[in-house]
């Protein structure tokens, strides 16, 4: 479990990427953050990880202080959005380098693995192209095994076989070593598929958070018409996020809230009513109007 | 303690791993330039070549300025560069054992590097008896340099842990090298600004003078009166800087002689320790998002670069002093553009040109009117009194000069100097005291001079007397054999160590050792041994017998006393010697079991330059007569006879007609 508790960071006095950040992330989830630009999205893993150390507050992992402990980062590990590896090494080199790090290290894994994506293991990382990169700093931070694994700008230059591919060794990541991943992007359908929890961070806190399911299945986006004319007003015992009427067609944002929606439209009798899923970044959006703010401005 | 906690093995081998070509192409570079430097050596050098400090040092003293350094930036350069920051410190291991590890790897390389060239000069002087490196002698270099490199690499990791790019680092270094010793220059620039003299006090009668008066030295009267009734009297010295730098300033004490320090080694050792400290707690707390720009924080920057201004500043205060108007107006523009280059090269854009340039030149009026206030304020200040009991010693002759460290000695030469009779000019000497070096202007006349002989005198009984006889590590111009070491021995207890007179002394042969880290010479004269003379003797024609042999020598000259040589048998010696070559070697290998009373040096020149004792000389005139006979028909002998007689026998006539 990460316990993340009144977490600040500034790198000029007194502009604060992160300030004050609260957030919680159980154990064997796959966490999603978004947001913007400069949002703080990399500063946040970087001090999770130690790379970075924070102005105030604490950062928990397993109930110990994260910053620079040794034991707590054998079980962490980070893949950051700009890629860094010893000149002339090879994806076996490097796999050895982790391997006198990391306890778990399972060296096979890469071989499997590599064998797999057609990567040369013994070639130097130098010469390969960004996403073949991407995918070696990504086969050894999984072969560590580490209980927690932080991934910046994940599948950045991936192509969509190989991104699907890794989805799928992450799933197992989780399911097999019960392994939390928190993954950041600016891209919400890349993590729709893939993260059970997400998080919004904007300006330096985490503005929404929650778990996928529930934003799936809480919101929905209904088109309705009704024999008689009607507005906003008549479906006043509905929380509604978002309201527009063309003609004799409204589209509505709902969220359910534990309430039946279905059963209060259909008591109005209505001449259509078409339920529609919601994508997440649809959802998102509707979040934040809620919340007052533009979602442009955010992602 | 969990030693895994200060060293982690792996990381370490891995760290260096990824650098080792390049770690060892420059730690390689050093001991293989020295290895070509020895073999160069034997190659070239006729007889035996006595190493010393310097001559062994001077490779590994310019890679000081460059192996720990680079040594630091393999090791810890990462935190200049936000990619490997990231991949270096989420990785499970804690700053605090990347620094440790780090240090500690560091210095084991720098060790490793140290023995490596330690065992080359051991191993060249094993095996080759051309070189004379003695054990002390790389035992000084060993402790030196490890010391040295180790600092410098201390140096270079707290500029790595306090600057974000390597050009930041490279101004903290200077800053945390130079700085203080800069200090200590302004400082002897102010002490010795003080206008005419500095006092020494003596109140006892070996140096009080019988008469003293103030209006013969330029100083305020009334003060000089004061202080003379104090027993305090004017004398010329001035501060020099001190010669215990850190090996990096070296060139700034010792006239720039690159010598072993104990002093600076010590300095150094507990600096490091001191670096090593302050660079952990920089370390362990670095911002590590402050990489690609000298120093993200904006005050932090300028403040670096106003202490930089400190020396520069005070470069442009002696021009401005010199020419006001025309030293302003220069000093300004080379302010203006020194801020800019600073801007370029740490922050690698011209940062705030406008701000910048104006922070600058306020920092520069400041450190101006500093520098001129602190001049006029010295120059006004008391007048610098050393006790005369505080001198430890007066060095009489600059260079190689003798150390008088007798009380009665310095106190008669300063005693001399106050009542100045003669009207004596001033000689510079060297002085130390209280630790400190000074130079002094000191007047010697005839009695003191007599005075410094017999003082001189003793010292050089001293040195014979204390002479480590049993340590010889080098004899001049000759292979020093168990044999050799061992028939000078005989010779040293023979001598009259009581009355040693090395200018009277002949026929000698220098030997040396190697003790409180330089060489100690003295003479010994071979006929005191005679079996020393001819061990002596045997190996220098031996020699010179493997000279005829390989044909080396192309020039034949031969030194005699108390026998009739005339000019033309000079002049003709070589040509008819050259000619009979094998005459020669067969009277050689037969000559010197003998010696009379008129023996003969014959010389060889070639390649080298090699010497022959004849033992007898009138035998050997005799064989020459028979050699000269043999060729007087030879058209070359007439063409020198010929020569001879055109140019020389015509000036000699002239000088005696003259």
């Amino acid at each position: 479990m990460i316990e993340i508790k009144n977490l600040s960071k500034c790198f000029v006095k007194d502009k604060y990427v992160l300030e004050n950040l609260n957030c919680s992330i159980g154990e064997a989830h796959i966490y999603g953050l978004v947001g913007a630009n400069g949002a703080g999205k990399s500063t946040l893993l970087r001090l999770i990880n130690s790379v970075y150390k924070q102005d105030s507050g604490t950062i928990y992992i397993d109930d110990k202080d994260a910053f620079d402990n040794e034991e707590v980062k054998k079980n962490l590990v980070f893949v950051p959005d700009d890629l860094f590896f010893y000149p002339n090494y090879s994806l076996m080199d490097m796999a050895e380098y982790y391997k006198s790090l990391y306890p778990r290290f399972d060296i096979n894994y890469v071989i499997n693995i590599a064998n797999k994506l057609k990567l040369d293991i013994n070639a130097k990382i130098s010469s390969f192209s960004k996403g073949m990169k991407r995918q070696c700093a990504l086969i050894v931070a999984l072969a560590t095994k580490a209980k927690y694994m932080l991934f910046d700008e994940t599948f950045d230059g991936l192509d969509p076989v190989v991104r699907k591919f890794f989805k799928g060794l992450l799933a197992n990541a989780l399911e097999e070593n019960k392994t939390t991943i928190i993954m950041t992007s600016h891209n919400l359908r890349e993590l729709e598929d893939i993260c059970d929890n997400l998080g919004l961070l904007y300006k330096g806190k985490i503005l929404f958070e929650s778990d996928i399911d529930t934003l799936k299945t809480n919101m929905f986006k209904v088109q309705i018409s009704l024999k008689e004319d009607f507005n906003k007003e008549t479906f006043k015992g509905l929380k509604i996020l978002s309201y527009k009427k063309i003609g004799s067609i409204a589209t509505l944002i709902i969220e359910e809230n534990g309430k039946d929606s279905k059963k209060i439209l259909n008591a109005l009798k209505p001449v259509i009513l078409d339920y529609l899923p919601l994508t997440l970044e649809e959802v998102f959006i509707y979040q934040m109007e809620a919340l007052g703010y533009e979602f442009n401005e955010i992602v | 303690m969990n030693l895994m906690r200060l060293f982690n093995k792996d990381y370490f081998k891995e760290n260096v791993r990824k650098s080792k070509g390049l770690l060892a192409f420059f730690l390689g570079v050093i001991p293989l330039i020295n290895i070509l430097i020895l073999i160069i050596n034997i190659l070239n050098i006729d007889n035996v070549t006595l190493f010393d400090f310097r001559s062994i040092s001077v490779v590994t003293f310019l890679g000081m300025y460059v192996i720990p350094v680079l040594l630091a930036l393999t090791l810890l350069g990462f935190v200049f560069k936000r990619k490997s920051v990231d991949f270096v410190l989420s990785k499970p291991i804690t700053r605090k054992t990347i620094y440790t590890t780090n240090i500690i790897g560091g210095i084991g390389i720098i060790i490793l590097f140290m023995l490596i060239n330690s065992l080359i000069f051991g191993g060249f002087n094993l095996f080759s008896s051309k070189l004379v490196i003695p054990l002390p002698l790389i035992i000084d270099y060993f402790l030196y340099f490890v010391i040295a490199y180790i600092f410098v690499f201390m140096v270079t990791v707290l500029g790595i842990s306090l600057a974000g790019n390597f050009m930041g680092t490279v101004v903290a270094i200077m800053i945390v090298i130079c700085l203080f010793p800069f200090f200590k220059l302004i400082g002897l620039y102010y002490n010795n600004n003080y206008e005419y003299n500095n006092y020494i006090k003596c109140d006892d009668k070996e140096c009080m003078p019988a008469e003293f008066n103030c209006d013969r030295y330029g100083v305020t009267l009334s003060d000089c009166n004061k202080k003379v009734a104090k027993n305090q009297y004017p004398l010329s010295y001035e501060r020099e800087l001190d010669d215990n730098f850190v090996a990096p300033l070296t060139f700034f004490s010792n006239n720039g002689e690159l010598s072993y320090n104990g002093s600076s080694i010590i300095k150094m050792l507990l600096l490091s320790l001191v670096y090593a400290v302050v660079g952990f707690y920089l370390f362990i707390n670095r911002k590590m998002e402050n990489n690609e720009t000298s120093f993200k924080n904006e005050k932090l920057h300028y403040i670096i670069k106003s202490i930089t201004l400190i020396p520069i500043t005070f470069i442009t205060y002696l021009i401005i002093k010199d020419e006001p108007l025309i030293g302003m107006l220069v000093s300004v523009a080379m302010i203006l553009i020194y801020s800019a280059l600073y801007d370029l090269v740490t922050k690698r854009e011209i940062y705030k040109f406008g701000k910048s340039s104006v922070i600058s030149l306020v920092v520069f009026g400041i450190l101006l009117g500093a520098y001129t206030l602190g001049v006029n304020i010295s120059k006004l200040g008391e007048a610098q009194v050393l006790d005369i009991n505080d001198i430890e010693y007066i060095k009489y002759g600059y260079i190689d000069g003798t150390k008088i460290t007798d009380k009665s000695v310095i106190k008669a030469l300063v005693k001399t100097t106050l009542e100045d009779k003669e009207n004596m000019g001033r000689q510079s000497m060297q002085m130390r005291a209280n630790g400190k070096n000074y130079i002094v202007y000191l007047g010697v006349n005839s009695d003191m001079q007599n005075l410094i002989d017999t003082f001189t005198d003793m010292e050089m009984q001293n040195k014979y007397k204390n002479f480590d006889i049993d340590n010889i590590v080098y004899a001049r111009d000759i292979e020093l054999t168990k044999t050799l070491k061992k028939l000078v021995k005989e010779a040293y207890q023979k001598m009259d160590l009581t009355n040693i007179d090395e200018e009277k002394m002949d026929e000698v042969i220098q030997v040396a050792v190697y003790k409180d880290h330089e060489y100690q010479y003295i003479k010994i004269p071979k006929l005191i041994n005679k079996d020393l003379d001819k061990y002596v003797l045997d190996y220098q024609n031996t020699k010179a017998l493997e000279m005829i042999e390989e044909n080396d020598s192309i020039y034949y000259d031969i030194y005699m006393n108390d026998i009739e040589f005339s000019d033309l048998d000079s002049y003709v010696f070589s040509y008819v010697v050259e000619e009979n070559v094998e005459a020669l070697k067969d009277y050689l290998e037969n000559d010197n079991t003998e010696f009379t009373n008129t023996t003969a040096m014959l010389s060889l020149t070639g390649k080298k330059f090699m010497h022959i004792k004849i033992g007898d000389a009138k035998k050997f005139m005799t064989e020459f007569k028979k050699w000269q006979e043999k060729v007087k028909n030879e058209e070359e002998y007439q063409d020198l006879v010929n020569q001879y007689n055109r140019y020389y026998s015509k000036d000699t006539e002239a000088i005696d007609e003259y």
